[in-house]
């Protein structure tokens, strides 16, 4: 069975999206924090992972540019979903190696599970 | 003029651009006039100099003089052409934030009716999902109301209708509303009053406001385990509420935002918050229309105390 990291902060998000997503089949695991993202990324290697911008501790970007640099983490494709949609914002996520950028509100649940399944075909 | 106008496109004047500052509102293209202006003075200065030759101290005094005065009437221009900047960049600042808070629990809302909309929800699960959906509900409906409160404000139409109040009372209801809040967060509130602690002279709704956000932040601030503690005194004018929290603090160079609308802590992504930074803008303007004062103090790392004073119901 695949599985998702979805790192998203804001409760009723991360429990739709988990919800949607093991419908699907897929197992999933929660991080709520951009710290707790990187430690589970690293332990769980997960076959993708769902990265919000937002976050505490550390911010989605941070946690995408670590993610990038080492070698157990990089190969694993990063989708970004996040409610910022400004063009630099977009420019600097694709720059970090985010394999897409959604905007949460402009999709439902099922285009986003269609995104990912393309992504982990 | 072709000249003049390419030379301003450069570096020079680029954060004015960013603004949308014309020419004469941009503080560094007046300063530069104003360096222009200098040195032109100071060619005028020597030729005049040449004159009285014989008198040097005058020449000297009249070149420190020009140039004293030249130099505080720019600070001052500059100084308020920066206000301005600010103003409209926080402006557009807020229209972004608040509609990326508006973007938060509209998601939460849409997703959650997708679920539902599959029926693949399971019965029991109905009951969650729906109050999924209030919560979303309710955050939109404050961020709304905050808005409106700030506009009032603004426009000097504050709404308040002040009686007889239990202050004490009042924030123990807030507190008890907080409890499960506070507790899954791990952090105590507890509040302490005398006895005799007489009755305010404000409206309790707005005052509910404020005392929601003050302890609202409080929560917000603290990282991991923590204790808020709430105490309330008098002395024969006023009644003065005091909330200490072991949080985070507010850095130095912030403390003189704080008040300020949209105005939020630099620690925002490193703590978690949700907020527009309306709350303690609005919170000043309540208690200051109400007849008392805010202030708080505050020591990045040990934590922050907000006081703030009502008036007596005589």
């Amino acid at each position: 069975m695949k599985s998702i990291l979805i790192v998203e902060d804001e409760p009723t998000l991360q429990k739709t999206l988990s919800a949607a997503l093991r419908q699907e089949d897929y197992e999933v695991k929660n991080a709520l924090d951009g710290e707790e993202g990187l430690k589970m990324a690293r332990e769980v290697k997960p076959n993708l992972i769902l990265l919000d911008l937002i976050l505490p501790k550390i911010d989605g970007f941070e946690v995408l540019d670590e993610l990038k640099k080492e070698e157990e983490t990089k190969a694993i494709p990063v989708i970004v979903l996040t409610n910022l949609e400004s063009p630099q914002d977009i420019e600097r996520a694709l720059a970090l190696g985010a394999t897409t950028y959604l905007v949460k509100a402009n999709y439902d649940l099922k285009d986003i599970i269609e995104k990912v399944k393309e992504t982990i075909k | 003029m072709e000249v003049k106008k390419n030379l301003a496109k450069l570096h020079l004047f680029r954060e004015c651009a960013d603004y949308n500052l014309g020419f004469w509102e941009c503080p560094s293209f007046i300063f530069f006039v104003m360096g222009l202006i200098n040195i032109a003075v100071m060619v005028s200065t020597y030729l005049i100099a040449n004159r009285f030759t014989d008198q040097p101290e005058i020449v000297a005094i009249l070149v420190i003089a020009v140039t004293a005065i030249i130099f505080i009437i720019s600070h001052t221009v500059t100084q308020g052409f920066d206000k301005l900047a600010q103003a409209n960049k926080m402006k557009t600042e807020f229209v972004s934030i608040a509609s990326h808070q508006l973007r938060t629990p509209l998601s939460a809302m849409r997703w959650t009716l997708n679920l539902l909309n599959d029926g693949r929800i399971k019965a029991e699960e109905l009951a969650d999902y729906l109050g999924l959906i209030k919560e979303s509900n309710e955050r939109m409906i404050k961020l709304v109301n905050d808005l409106l409160d700030v506009s009032r404000i603004e426009m000097g139409k504050i709404l308040l209708n002040p009686r007889q109040t239990n202050l004490y009372v009042l924030i123990q209801k807030i507190i008890n509303n907080f409890s499960a809040y506070a507790k899954a967060n791990n952090i105590v509130i507890a509040i302490e009053a005398s006895e005799t602690l007489p009755n305010v002279f404000a409206d309790p709704e707005k005052i509910s406001l404020v005392v929601q956000n003050l302890i609202d932040n409080a929560i917000k601030y603290i990282k991991g385990k923590g204790e808020i503690k709430i105490s309330l005194e008098s002395n024969n004018k006023s009644v003065k509420a005091a909330i200490k929290d072991t949080g985070v603090g507010i850095p130095a160079s912030q403390q003189k935002f704080i008040f300020q609308k949209f105005f939020r802590s630099d620690n925002v992504m490193k703590h978690q918050t949700i907020g527009t930074g309306l709350g303690l803008f609005i919170a000043k303007s309540v208690v200051e229309e109400s007849g008392g004062k805010i202030w708080f103090e505050s020591q990045e790392g040990k934590g922050t105390t907000f006081y703030f004073t009502l008036p007596i119901y005589q």
